[in-house]
């Protein structure tokens, strides 16, 4: 999995000029840095939200991802937006079991709390069909005991497959169980084996 | 409860104050012709009420006008959907769209007199006052669709279906439901006032027409609290049927 070369500027500023990353097939990595360095359009680029300037973004597959604001729709209720990216209501049904979210099935999402959005999110990022998922920030607005149980999820469900987590936490690496950690400050990049 | 009652109050009592105004002035005028009081209308209407061709001209009118929105509001979904898809097709249609909104309706109404016949005018006229107004609500709707949510149904694959029902009909129905409601008016009174125009037999404007030429001011403010009613309640049925489906597609 290789970003190779990739530049991008938004109304002539620069955010990326020839940025290289490997990323390591089936394994967890932690991208970190400071705010404003270009975290979350390394991200819309890898998702294809948005087209580099240059370069090019190899190997990634099917993408899933959990953006850094929930993107719910509100009106709807949690199995509804669930149901929108998997016909298996009973793994949804368990994976909201899991994140101590039953019985909210029917609830619209605009009643809920912000750390209940937030592990909704997460299990619509887990249903869906991927071979890599990105994870914007995933335990914004959750307490620890949320943020072990969201975290002992995403390592059951992504399992052998590709996780990428850009935080600016380093706590979150030992709770993802990371392999390696790539730190960027928008031009130098360092990747560090945990 | 009280706040209903207290709204309710608030639309009621304006309209007593107004009536009584209306009453006082009718008395103090004392002219048949030129101000008929509140109680001679609704006498009047009830009178026209029981008879057949009272129903048979607000059937002829009601048949054509909503005839006229039903095909503008399918053509405005079409052309909308078309806008938003195709900057030439936006280009090509944004002056169609100015010279239908600008246009006097006197000279819609005269201009269409030469290519239809007057039975049909009305259809004609109220196409003409809702498609433009439909069109940009509807239009509005669509690029309105919150930019997040449509990356975010990209991102995990999520069916035309779904986005259509989840994500495009809901914020396009607040647009159509205003739509709706200027519209609704305008192509009332422009239907009936095409019927004026043309004076086709057996339509509201023809009885409008005859009220003028016989100096029956009764039967013209009869005639218009009936115009009025029809619009404001065709305009509550549109907008409860609206809301019915969309509860039942679950996106309101």
């Amino acid at each position: 999995m290789e970003i190779r070369n990739i530049s991008k500027s938004f109304e002539g500023k620069v955010v990326f000029s020839s940025l290289n990353l490997h990323i390591h097939e089936g394994c967890t990595t932690i991208i970190s840095g400071a705010s404003g360095i270009g975290k979350t359009t390394l991200f819309n680029l890898i998702l294809g939200l948005e087209e580099p300037d240059g370069g090019a973004i190899e190997g990634f597959g099917k993408v899933s991802a959990l953006f850094q604001e929930d993107r719910l729709i509100e009106s709807l209720s949690v199995m509804n937006n669930l149901l929108l990216v998997t016909q298996d209501k009973k793994r949804a049904e368990n994976m909201l079991s899991s994140l101590s979210l039953f019985g909210e099935e029917k609830s619209r999402v605009f009643t809920l709390s912000g750390g209940m959005k937030r592990r909704i999110a997460l299990i619509r990022a887990l249903l869906t069909d991927y071979d890599t998922l990105l994870l914007d920030e995933p335990f914004t607005g959750l307490d620890d005991e949320s943020k072990r149980a969201s975290a002992s999820l995403i390592k059951k469900e992504v399992a052998s497959r590709t996780l990428i987590v850009i935080t600016h936490e380093k706590s979150d690496a030992d709770l993802l169980g990371a392999e390696y950690i790539i730190s960027f400050d928008g031009v130098e990049v360092s990747e560090q084996r945990l | 409860m009280k706040t209903t009652t207290s709204s309710k109050l608030r639309i009621i009592i304006p309209v007593i104050i107004y009536l009584i105004i209306w009453e006082a002035l009718a008395i103090y005028i004392d002219s048949r012709v030129l101000l008929v009081s509140p109680v001679k209308v609704i006498v009047r209407l009830f009178e026209l009420a029981s008879t057949w061709s009272f129903f048979s001209s607000i059937l002829f009118s009601l048949e054509r006008i909503f005839l006229g929105l039903i095909i503008a509001i399918i053509t405005a979904f079409i052309t909308a959907i078309l806008s938003a898809r195709s900057r030439i097709v936006k280009d090509m249609l944004e002056p169609i769209i100015m010279v239908m909104k600008a246009t006097p309706v006197a000279s819609i109404v005269i201009l269409v007199l030469i290519w239809v016949s007057s039975r049909n005018l009305s259809v004609v006229i109220s196409f003409m006052m809702v498609f433009p107004v439909m069109h940009t609500s509807i239009y509005e709707g669509i690029t309105n669709v919150d930019r997040k949510l449509l990356e975010m149904a990209k991102v995990y694959s999520v069916s035309l279906r779904k986005k259509i029902r989840y994500l495009y009909i809901p914020e396009i129905a607040s647009y159509f439901e205003s739509g709706i409601t200027i519209s609704l008016g305008l192509c009332f009174k422009s239907g009936i006032a095409a019927e004026v125009i043309a004076i086709p037999d057996g339509s509201i404007g023809e009885k409008l027409y005859e009220a003028k030429l016989y100096l029956a001011t009764s039967d013209l403010f009869a005639w218009t609290l009936t115009i009025i009613l029809l619009a404001k309640g065709f305009e509550r049925f549109l907008l409860f049927l609206t809301r019915c489906l969309l509860t039942h597609m679950e996106v309101s």
